[in-house]
């Protein structure tokens, strides 16, 4: 059945289908067999309806959530000089004065920082952040009212939780990028700041000027600290999200940089002697596991390569130069 | 935000039973909506610290529950096999029996074999109530595709169901 008929359907049965729509679905009743499927479709939606309710015993349900969770023993076993100040305030009997301690920690910093691996983080707005490796978020605990601020160095990929009223900005060394609620890439290290946006808009500019540019998705903007410029450009990195997905597409690309932009996702580092331009990959890759990646190259560019615990050399490939 | 262990406990007691029927309306296994709801919640106590509930925590979880069974769903793609074995004896044996009103409880078996997207997509409407503008927002797709969606769970519904349908409705007509 055709798209157009099921939406056609659909909005007869939700009763938001306009007169043409309605006419043309009776067109559609008059023609052969259809209108016993049209009383038969008409029939399923009016008769389904949930099943039974179950009832719960909640009493073990907290207690099977207690034996995995162990809420109670969670919030007391905190590091010891929380456990100690409780002591001597409870020794004061101002069991009060304790939660509006507690409480002022939700105001404090968090930092996280990766080392090898990624990290999935969740912020307090509902924002996901993906931290790449050897990378550093900071954020509050709580964010305020009026702005939702975090601090990068590195790389990361935001998937911004909407609100239209509280701008969530995000500073990168000298860089500045403010959005409302969108996905978009952030690789940011002392010498510039890249952003690519994925979907939506984003608003980036230096942090101490009023300079601004506005990207689209498939849009990069770029600021250099060193010439102070700050540009944008249709993104030609095609793989930006790569280091996130596993996913790489390579059309032509010289193996150093293929290799370079693998790097990016998998654990054990390639290395690569020869950095000439003549060996060319195209192929797709889709978060197969390195193993997979070499054994495609060894075929496609006859490399041979070596390998020990923490590395794989590259060790020579037909197609270099002679 | 959670402050203390005694609010969660009570926010336990009058939550669980809640999500754990919306749970159990998506995906029809009373385990299998046990474990959702159990998960959202430890998450709800892993972050208790950091998150920040805009408006209602009921909703706030509810979403939680949606997004989790939904999860669940996908992961359990491959169970599909062991689904298509269970339909099939489920024909066999409705075709002995043509009653009306069983067909309810056959509609839920039917769409236990819908695919995962098309599957919460139905009970979301259907089972839950949401509006497609809703489901959209839930599930971060555009509202066309939640009426496309609905379109194919009834087509793919009446491909499954299509003895007793006719046979219900020849029921209906004959004491009419």
């Amino acid at each position: 059945m055709e798209e157009s008929l099921k939406i056609l359907l659909i909005r007869y049965l939700q009763k938001t289908a306009t007169p043409a729509e309605l006419e043309e679905l009776t067109a559609w009743r008059n023609k052969g067999n259809n209108e016993t499927t049209f009383q038969e479709i008409i029939q399923l939606w009016k008769t389904s309806s949930p099943s039974k309710e179950v009832k719960v015993d909640i009493q073990k349900s907290w207690e099977r959530f207690n034996a995995l969770n162990q809420p109670a023993k969670n919030l007391y076993i905190r590091p010891v000089f929380l456990r100690i100040a409780a002591l001597l305030i409870i020794g004061f009997g101002s069991l009060y004065l304790f939660f509006s301690q507690y409480d002022s920690s939700q105001n404090d910093l968090t930092t996280i920082t990766t080392t090898n691996e990624k990290k999935e983080i969740q912020l307090a707005d509902g924002t996901q952040v993906w931290l790449a490796p050897n990378s550093t978020l900071s954020f509050k605990n709580q964010f305020d009212n009026n702005l939702r601020v975090v601090t990068l160095s590195g790389q990361a990929f935001f998937e911004v939780a909407k609100n239209e009223n509280v701008p969530f900005q995000i500073i990168a060394h000298q860089s500045q990028i403010n959005v409302l609620g969108t996905s978009f890439n952030v690789n940011s290290n002392h010498a510039r700041t890249e952003v690519t946006v994925a979907t939506g808009k984003v608003a980036f500019s230096p942090a101490s000027s009023t300079n601004l540019i506005l990207l689209n998705p498939g849009e990069r903007g770029t600021l250099d600290y060193v010439s102070g410029e700050l540009h944008k450009e249709l993104d030609t990195d095609i793989n930006f999200q790569s280091w996130l997905t596993g996913h790489f597409i390579f059309k032509n690309t010289p193996l150093h940089q293929v290799i370079e932009q693998l790097n990016t996702y998998y654990q054990i580092p390639i290395q690569i002697e020869s950095k000439n331009n003549e060996c060319l990959l195209t192929s797709v890759f889709n978060n197969q596991s390195q193993e997979e990646i070499l054994e495609e190259l060894e075929l496609a560019l006859g490399i041979t390569y070596a390998k020990d615990s923490s590395r794989i050399i590259i060790t020579s490939s037909k197609c270099a130069a002679p | 935000m959670i402050r203390d262990d005694q609010y969660f406990k009570e926010l336990f007691f009058e939550q669980y039973q809640i999500l754990f029927n919306t749970a159990y309306r998506i995906l029809g296994d009373e385990a299998a909506a046990d474990d959702v709801t159990q998960d959202v919640f430890a998450k709800l106590w892993a972050n208790r610290k950091t998150l920040i509930i805009e408006k209602s925590i009921g909703a706030y979880l509810k979403r939680a529950v949606i997004n989790t069974c939904f999860n669940y769903l996908e992961k359990r793609k491959r169970d599909i096999p062991l689904n298509l074995k269970n339909h099939e004896k489920e024909e066999d044996h409705t075709a002995q029996s043509i009653i009306a009103s069983d067909l309810p409880d056959h509609i839920n078996n039917a769409v236990a074999n819908l695919p995962p997207k098309c599957r919460i997509i139905f009970c979301l409407s259907r089972f839950e109530g949401l509006s497609n503008q809703e489901i959209a927002d839930e599930l971060k797709l555009s509202k066309r595709t939640v009426e496309n969606q609905l379109g194919n769970a009834l087509i793919k519904l009446r491909q499954q169901l299509k003895p007793i349908l006719s046979g219900a409705i020849t029921l209906v007509s004959t004491f009419t």
